[in-house]
């Protein structure tokens, strides 16, 4: 996001929040300050991000409510620190049961808000809590889907067309980078960077359509192609160091495949498909396939040469079906 | 610790590339995988 796009953000949460808190105190609403927190929570990351945290936060609120109920319950006259010690107990299995990864932390303030805190009252607080703590994430949820939204999906596609580039880059220099390792360990790094993405990335998509739609497939896709582009690029760098392709590897087939790749990365990002190039790693994959020796199962030494053809195949078959990066345009309506 | 690191990432490079790779090539794959499999147990039982 940008410098101006951030001070936005910050002018929208705030010009939200400022009001609710004191409407919440004038509408005199039970644990009102519930609602206020369930609007920050949305509204603090993206559209995606703010709907996994609100799931996570209406879960975990109602574990804890469940928990209290049976503690409260279950313990009725006993002392306050056994029950708060089931509840807490619960609340923890409750969450792993229901694959929390951080709306437990609510459910145990539920449990020890009530219990410690409300004394006979914990109805009241438990109820209202929950209440006003699904209103405040509905609200929140409205405000970041339609006022100045921040959408994942926009964020998820820069960040993925800038990893592409720079396999593309990558693949330019591939035979005489001075130092692949790093470049190829910090382009995995950002691949799994944008596979931890993905889910709030399907999150936002089945908020907007009712499912996961073809933006979510998109992106599984770039990663699984763009992957296999970037482990068979790695392999194909320690190889050609190794030695070079045999005599009956086409003449000048690796630069010209390597050139492709660049070329067709370059052209998916800016949402072309690039069809000569797609048409030359074609060309290039059959004439690869027709040079492979009769039997497979070559000697030893011939191993590296094996190696080297099939990440050479690999590589092209990867940057064929490689999708392309919808077009900005494209990209905007995608999001609305 | 180095070596056994290598070893697996080694094995892990080429049981993925097994699943991709053109069915023709696949035997180099597994080969590769099973030798540094080997490796990588042997190295794991030294001391």
């Amino acid at each position: 996001m940008t410098a101006p796009g951030r001070s936005a953000v910050i002018v929208r949460n705030g010009a939200v929040l400022a009001p609710v808190v004191p409407a919440c105190n004038h509408l005199a609403l039970p644990e009102g300050l519930f609602l206020a927190l369930g609007v920050l929570i949305i509204l603090e990351t993206d559209l995606g991000g703010g709907v996994l945290a609100g799931r996570e936060r209406i879960i975990g609120t109602l574990l804890g409510l469940l928990a209290v109920v049976i503690a409260a319950g279950v313990l009725g006259g006993l002392s306050s620190a056994l029950g708060v010690f089931v509840g807490l107990t619960l609340v923890r299995l409750f969450g792993f049961a229901a694959g929390l990864t951080s709306g437990f932390v609510v459910g145990g303030h539920m449990v020890a808000g009530s219990l410690m805190n409300h004394g006979d009252a914990w109805w009241h607080y438990v109820f209202w809590r929950m209440v006003m703590t699904i209103l405040g994430v509905i609200v929140g949820v409205l405000v970041s889907r339609h006022i100045y939204s921040q959408r994942s999906s926009s964020a998820w596609q820069a960040s993925c067309d800038g990893w592409l580039l720079d396999l593309a880059r990558l693949l330019e220099r591939l035979p005489d980078s001075p130092e692949p390792e790093e470049a190829f360990a910090a382009l995995r790094e950002r691949r799994n960077g944008l596979r931890r993405r993905l889910p709030q990335l399907a999150a936002e998509r089945t908020l907007i359509h009712g499912q996961p739609d073809e933006a979510v497939l998109r992106a599984q896709q770039q990663l699984q192609h763009g992957s296999t582009v970037m482990s068979a690029a790695r392999d194909l760098g320690l190889l050609l160091k190794e030695e070079a392709p045999a005599a009956w590897v086409p003449p000048g087939l690796v630069p010209r495949l390597l050139d492709d790749g660049r070329t067709r990365i370059e052209a998916l990002v800016q949402g072309r498909d690039a069809p000569d190039a797609v048409a030359d790693l074609g060309r290039c994959r059959d004439l690869l396939s027709a040079a492979l020796p009769e039997s497979p199962a070559a000697p030893q030494g011939d191993r590296t040469q094996l190696l080297i053809a099939s990440r050479l195949l690999l590589l092209a078959d990867a940057l064929i079906r490689l999708p392309r990066s919808p077009q900005p345009q494209g990209r905007a309506d995608a999001g609305r | 610790m180095q070596q056994r690191h290598e070893a697996l990432e080694q094995a892990l490079r080429h049981a993925v590339a097994m699943v991709r790779v053109p069915a023709v090539l696949r035997s180099i794959d597994a080969e590769a995988c099973r030798e540094a499999l080997v490796r990588l147990r042997s190295l794991a039982a030294a001391p």
